[in-house]
């Protein structure tokens, strides 16, 4: 099976700010 | 001073936090405060980080996770092995993972 490249793992801010507007920008029905 | 992660633990995520697939992305959704930096934060995991997240079930040790890695990534297995300590201990220190055991 061929490998996949590595690229360093990375956890990333999807979102900073208040709870209502963080909600919304999970969806940006 | 830093949370320190070990090649023997076995680690899986906190139940201080929620995660939904959401077309094909990870969203990390803390649900009690003090996860993010000073302020509320949604997180997500890039495509390698997400690899290794599936793998931290409880089950597996660091040591075990990295051995499957090294098989499935083309990079050496001290580079896995680094990369893949370094998301743990970040990880840790926003108390998004949990130590289970240590064998």
């Amino acid at each position: 099976m061929e490998k996949k490249s590595w690229k360093k793992p990375k956890l990333i801010v999807l979102f900073r700010g208040r709870p209502e507007e963080a909600v919304l920008q999970v969806c940006k029905g | 001073m830093g949370v320190k992660a070990e090649l023997g633990a076995t680690y899986l995520p906190s139940e201080d936090i929620v995660v939904r697939e959401i077309e094909g992305e990870l969203i990390i959704v803390p649900i009690v405060s003090g996860i993010g930096d000073m302020e509320d934060e949604l997180f997500t995991l890039n495509e390698t980080g997400r690899a290794i997240w599936e793998k931290l079930d409880g089950r597996k040790t660091l040591g075990d996770i990295i051995g499957d890695l090294s098989s499935e990534y083309e990079a050496s297995p001290g580079e896995i092995e680094r990369d893949v300590i370094g998301l743990a201990e970040e990880l840790l220190k926003r108390k998004m993972l949990v130590a289970l055991r240590k064998d």
